[in-house]
């Protein structure tokens, strides 16, 4: 496998871990916000329940299709799979403050905004865009909220927005920067490793195929010695064999610079190098 | 002064056919066996004094190892000389760490010149 495969497939299983966290917070928190009372979400209007239910089905649905993708998780789909679900999250806080108002509720203004960014944040995977564009999203709608608010209910804006909430929003992006890089340190680990043991599979590959060759190369050494003593007519069909003997020795040396950095456990030391081989060329390591 | 007799331990028959027939040919007594089981039987029978042993490493998947057969062979107080013969030097740490305690490692493919020179320094004891 080479570096970019395997550096490609180690962001595609950090970035599922993320969008599977993400799906599975919003989905928990879309279906028992309202009966909690901790997110606020007690709406009843038409749009807002659509929203939530739209919310709750495709979190569902993505967490479905992230655990169909477990064993082999695709990047873009999961990179789309955790963006997704922020977008009916927009739409139903959108819909859910007016509805406050309308049920006499105090706005909460910002307060699932800032909740839903901290989740992105948190979860942020390698690429830090795809945590910071739902950020920027729900702070973008906290400023909207906030310009409609301070004219038709400006009791209830709190004193020192909307900086507040930019504050809040440019520390959620340092705090999604920084979970990207620690993400980032995970796939170059993940890359090391992988790396690491795609070059012993190669080396127990240079053991194996060294034992293979090095028992018919004694034979044919000896053979070619006896026969030259007992047949010293065949000197010439003796000396083909020393030279081709000789050529695949160096093949032998060139493989034995690598095979001799092999460790191998006690108790193995009868093996099939073939089955080796095979091991080598199909499975990684476990 | 008797022939020197060689005890030669490995799996591949076509090999073991032919280091006896190099030793034989040299004036020295050669007996292959290809395996643990074999030995085992040698030494079951009495037969097991030899002024040199070469002992394979890699016996095949499953079965005991060269290193086990050192380590019977040890156990049974052999006398003579022990080499170890395998084409992956002091990779094993059971081959290394006899290797430190004095038991000479043949590398594969060994010379015919280095096979005979074996017989010559080895001292007879049978």
């Amino acid at each position: 496998m080479d570096e970019h495969r395997t550096a490609e497939k180690a962001r595609a299983l950090v970035t599922w871990r993320s969008a599977t966290t993400t799906n599975a917070l919003i989905a928990i928190a879309a279906a028992v916000g309202p009966s909690s009372g901790i997110l606020s979400l007690a709406g009843t209007s038409r749009p807002f329940v659509i929203s939530r239910v739209v919310t709750i089905a495709l979190a569902v649905l993505a967490t479905g299709l992230l655990i169909a993708e477990r064993s082999h998780p695709r990047l873009p789909v999961v990179r789309l799979l955790f963006v997704l679900p922020a977008i009916p999250v927009l739409f139903m806080n959108w819909f859910l403050a007016p509805e406050r108002v309308g049920q006499g509720l105090p706005m909460e203004l910002f307060v699932r905004e800032a909740i839903a960014s901290a989740v992105y944040a948190l979860a942020a995977p390698p690429e830090v865009i795809l945590s910071v564009l739902p950020v920027a999203a729900f702070s973008m709608e906290s400023l909207l909220v906030y310009g409609m608010a301070r004219w038709s209910h400006p009791s209830q804006v709190p004193r020192f927005e909307p900086w507040t909430s930019l504050i809040y929003a440019t520390g959620v992006t340092s705090l999604a920067l920084y979970r990207a890089r620690r993400q980032q340190r995970e796939v170059a680990t993940v890359v090391k490793l992988e790396q690491a043991a795609a070059l012993r599979r190669l080396m127990r590959g240079y053991l194996a195929v060294r034992d293979l060759i090095n028992t018919p190369l004694q034979t044919l050494r000896i053979s070619a010695h006896l026969l030259a003593t007992r047949c010293p007519g065949a000197r010439q069909v003796t000396d083909s064999i020393e030279r081709a003997v000789k050529r695949l020795d160096q093949l032998n040396d060139l493989l034995a610079e690598g095979a001799s950095t092999v460790e191998w456990p006690p108790g193995s030391e009868s093996f099939d190098p073939l089955a080796v081989l095979r091991a080598s060329r199909s499975k990684p390591e476990s | 002064m008797p022939p020197k007799s060689v005890l030669l331990l490995e799996d591949d028959s076509d090999l073991r056919m032919m280091m006896c027939e190099l030793f034989d040919s040299s004036g020295a007594r050669c007996l292959g066996v290809g395996s643990l089981r074999e030995l085992k039987e040698l030494g079951a029978n009495g037969r097991l004094s030899f002024d040199l042993a070469i002992l394979d490493v890699n016996l095949g998947s499953g079965q005991p190892s060269g290193l086990d057969a050192y380590r019977w062979l040890r156990d049974q107080s052999f006398a003579g000389r022990i080499l170890f013969m395998t084409g992956h030097g002091r990779a094993f740490a059971g081959v290394a760490d006899a290797h430190a305690v004095g038991v000479e490692v043949l590398q594969k493919p060994v010379s015919v010149d280095d096979l005979l020179r074996l017989l010559c320094e080895t001292p007879g004891t049978t």
